[in-house]
């Protein structure tokens, strides 16, 4: 039952450590007024060992800082996390992430606290994005009661919205794509994932994809952050 | 992770390759990456000044200057690796140009601190910068195009000093002539290209497959995708040798409107150069002036087209171009215009009642036409079936005599006379009859242009066998090679042994000299006197110089060439400064502007024509007979 309150109330801001205390704030500012090239976002990805929200967890987390459509390649975070399950099989054929890599990585707690200082308010960028923040909050609401206040939007739902909206997007683009996982648009928009198939490259992909949406929406209408969060509700 | 893509990349960038790793790294930190998708604007002209350096990583972006009539000065084109936004850093003022992507273009953007940092801290770098600057600006002055020019060494010379092969990266991919089209179709997009070779069983190359193949005749035809590849392939195929310049290859694309070409050496095929390659040569805004007026399409879009043949001219004059370069240039965009006006008028009137052809002839007939233009046209056509029908015949082609003319006249390149004159309108057996009377005596209409005749629409036989008529008959009757030589000798050398320039002497060119003609059109009639002597058959008056030296060992041939080079440089830069003075480009320059190297120069290339008029006098020309 507490906890049941615990989970609707949230816990007593006392109780909160500092990172994530400040970082409430700072999302809580957010000013959705504002237009898409000042606001800060972060891209991220994260890899799981599976897809069972119950079961699997967070393998690693890799993300950049944009300002509009501007990447900041030298704001980036990449950081390994020592599972909490037993890595599957499938999945280390995926990642390439072996136990011995990941015994030097450090505890789900310690990484998320950087990566959630790393965002501060920024708006959160994802292909898919809910699957992955489910993953960053299970952990902190589990152990805080507590999940981010960032505002996050989808580049596949943004996709999607283009591709019914927009017809100069598609001509420009000769025609899209209608595979809509990350690793397809990156080929159909042109662009260089890099070889690693990793979180860190696969939010730079992310990143890269919002650099090619976000000039269409203009001539749109789409004009500030609040619309842009309509469209590409995750 | 991404720093280091970042500092592998600058690596490869000039100046920055000049950095340590270390300050590359420091550097790296700071830059941000942007996309800007085709059309988008990243600097504006008089907008506050830039405030990072763009360094291009993929696509290219075109800088140029708006003028107040809303017209567009392409100051350059820059690809992979160049960058853009210096200047306003540097002024801190405002941007100084426009600066719009004209592909999809990520660039690094390095802020304007660390640039500055950057430029104080390390010497190198800020003379790269400060130099290549300077040369830009100066560029823009016409004092400095003709530096450029006869400096020749300014290492912007790309376009016409390279060779293809030296841009050629891979052999292209081939297909076999049976294939069908879905495997052909799948193999480009396995591989990801945009155009396939189709060889025989023995590999040698007898047409392409381009995307565009499949749209046109597969896709927008419904064609059977099943059917071999062979029917959809564009052939003859289109190529040049591996030792032409970059130029060449581009002027062919240009004249046959593709985007690839094949290379090839001794026969085989060596690659394949397409657009890009271009765009990654150098990214030169002649080439977009080219293709700008090689893509009009309606009389109405020939308005003022003059001014760009200026401008891409004086392009090509900074980037290294030798005039023959640009007067090929010049007469390939006009039998483009002139091509889309005719094409323009058919489809208003209908064809022509008999079939035709339209030629060129004089400088237009020998690709030497300057900034003057003054092309001479002339059609040819088949006999009509009958008077009623010879009579709708003529007033079809005056119609379109005066159509192209005044079209001409539209876009002020006509230079001064009319173009295509109603008396060089003629069915294949009445020109005939004008020439078999040429050389019987005076007054029967010579003119040694027609020599140079050379068809640009229509079937190129039918003007071909009216010129090989006039050069058989040449050969045959010793009084039209004397009426030949007798014309070009009627206009002599404007110069006295070592006395002053012989100038015009009133009107409105006084003290100015015509250049052209009495210059260049003596030289052009010499050579073209020793060619038919030799039976030289070649169209351009260079072609013609260079068949004399090495079949005919003439070895006045390679003066005749530089003089007739040099007087053309000199002509087409006294044009462009006059169309830089907004007068309307003529073939009179002024002696006394020149310098006193100019004017020697000048006197000496006379008195190359006037050794040359002795022994054309001596050896073709009795005395007796007149033009």
């Amino acid at each position: 039952m507490t906890s049941f309150f615990q989970k609707i109330l949230g816990r007593p801001r006392a109780d909160l450590p500092d990172w994530l205390q400040k970082q409430q704030e700072l999302s809580r500012r957010l000013n959705v007024k504002e237009g898409i090239e000042e606001t800060e976002f972060v891209a991220f990805d994260t890899e799981l060992t599976g897809l069972d929200f119950k079961r699997d967890a967070i393998i690693s987390i890799g993300a950049v800082k944009l300002r509009g459509t501007t990447i900041y390649p030298g704001r980036t975070f990449y950081r390994l996390v020592k599972p909490e399950c037993e890595l599957k099989h499938r999945s280390v054929v995926v990642h390439e992430i072996t136990h011995t890599d990941l015994e030097c990585a450090e505890d789900m707690l310690n990484v998320l606290g950087d990566f959630v200082t790393f965002i501060g308010g920024a708006v959160l960028i994802g292909h898919f994005v809910h699957i992955d923040l489910n993953f960053v909050n299970r952990p902190l609401q589990e152990a805080f009661g507590v999940s981010l206040y960032n505002r996050a939007l989808d580049t596949s739902t943004l996709h999607d919205w283009l591709a019914a909206n927009d017809s100069r997007f598609a001509r420009h683009y000769q025609g899209m794509t209608l595979q809509s996982d990350l690793f397809s648009m990156a080929r159909k928009y042109g662009i260089d994932g890099g070889k690693a198939h990793n979180a860190f490259s696969d939010a730079y992909i992310t990143a890269q994809l919002f650099q090619r949406f976000v000039p269409f929406l203009a001539g749109c209408g789409i004009k500030n952050l609040k619309e842009l969060l309509k469209i590409a509700r995750p | 992770m991404l720093q280091e893509e970042i500092v592998d990349f600058l690596k490869n960038v000039i100046p920055f390759n000049l950095l340590s790793g270390e300050t590359l790294g420091k550097m790296a930190a700071d830059i941000a990456m942007d996309y800007s998708p085709r059309g988008e604007e990243i600097l504006q002209q008089d907008g506050p000044p830039s405030e990072f350096l763009g360094i291009i990583k993929k696509g290219g972006v075109k800088v140029f200057q708006a003028l107040d009539n809303d017209e567009e000065v392409v100051l350059d084109l820059r690809g992979e690796g160049e960058h853009f936004g210096m200047l306003s850093i540097l002024s801190g003022d405002r941007s100084r140009n426009n600066v719009v992507a004209i592909e999809d273009t990520i660039c690094y953007k390095v802020p304007r601190k660390t640039v500055l940092a950057l430029l104080q801290e390390n010497h190198e770098v800020n003379q790269y910068f400060i130099k290549s600057f300077f040369v830009n600006l100066l560029d823009k002055t016409y004092e400095e195009t003709r530096k450029a020019y006869t400096g020749g060494t300014t290492g912007e010379q790309l376009l016409f000093s390279t060779a293809v092969r030296d841009i050629v990266r891979a052999e292209p991919r081939t297909v076999a002539l049976d294939t069908t089209i879905q495997q052909a179709a799948a193999d480009m997009a396995a591989q990801r290209i945009g155009s396939l070779v189709v060889v025989d069983s023995a590999g040698q190359p007898l047409g392409m497959v381009t995307d565009r193949d499949f749209r046109e005749k597969v896709v927008a035809v419904a064609r059977d995708v099943a059917a071999p590849v062979r029917e959809i392939m564009s052939a003859p195929l289109i190529s040049v040798d591996a030792e032409d310049n970059c130029f060449e290859a581009l002027m062919k694309m240009i004249r046959h409107r593709i985007h690839h070409i094949l290379i090839l050496e001794n026969g085989r095929l060596l690659g394949l150069l397409t657009n890009h390659d271009f765009m990654l040569l150098q990214g030169s805004s002649p080439t977009v002036l080219v293709k700008e007026i090689a893509h009009v399409r309606t009389i109405a879009e020939l308005q003022g087209t003059a001014p760009k043949f200026y401008k891409a001219v004086s392009s090509l004059l900074r980037h290294g171009a030798r005039p023959h370069n640009i007067t090929g240039m010049i007469t390939e965009l006009l039998e483009k215009i002139c091509n889309t006006v005719v094409d323009i008028f058919e489809k208003d009137n209908g064809p022509g009642p008999v079939p035709y052809s339209l030629f060129f002839f004089g400088a237009g007939g020998r690709h030497e036409l300057t900034l003057s233009f003054g092309v001479e046209m002339g059609i040819v056509h088949q006999d009509a079936a009958s008077p009623d029908a010879a009579k709708e015949t003529a007033a079809y082609f005056n119609r379109l005599a005066e159509t192209l003319n005044s079209a001409m006249q539209n876009c002020r390149i006509n230079g001064a006379g009319q173009c295509l004159q109603a008396a060089n309108i003629r069915a294949a057996s009445a020109w005939r009859e004008g020439f078999k009377k040429w050389g019987t005596g005076a007054g029967t209409g010579l003119d040694a242009g027609f020599f140079d005749m050379r068809a640009v629409r229509g079937e190129k036989a039918r003007v071909d066998s009216l010129r090989e008529y006039l050069e058989k008959r040449t050969g045959q009757s010793r009084g039209l090679m004397e009426a030949v030589a007798a014309e070009t000798l009627h206009e002599r050398p404007p110069l006295g042994f070592f006395k002053n320039f012989v100038v015009e002497k009133g009107g409105g060119h006084k003290n100015e000299l015509d250049l052209y003609r009495r210059g260049i059109l003596p030289l052009v009639g010499c050579a073209r006197i020793f060619s038919l002597a030799k039976g030289v058959a070649r169209g351009s008056t260079l072609g013609r110089l260079k068949e004399l030296t090495s079949r005919h060992g003439f070895k006045v041939a390679e003066d005749m060439g530089q003089a007739f080079g040099y007087l053309n440089s000199q002509l087409i830069r006294s044009q462009l400064h006059q169309a830089e003075e907004g007068l309307t480009p003529d073939n009179f320059i002024n002696p006394y502007s020149l310098t006193n190297f100019e004017r020697k120069t000048l006197k000496e290339s006379f008195q190359l024509t006037a050794r040359l008029y002795d022994e054309i006098e001596g050896d073709y020309w009795s005395g007796k007979v007149l033009p």
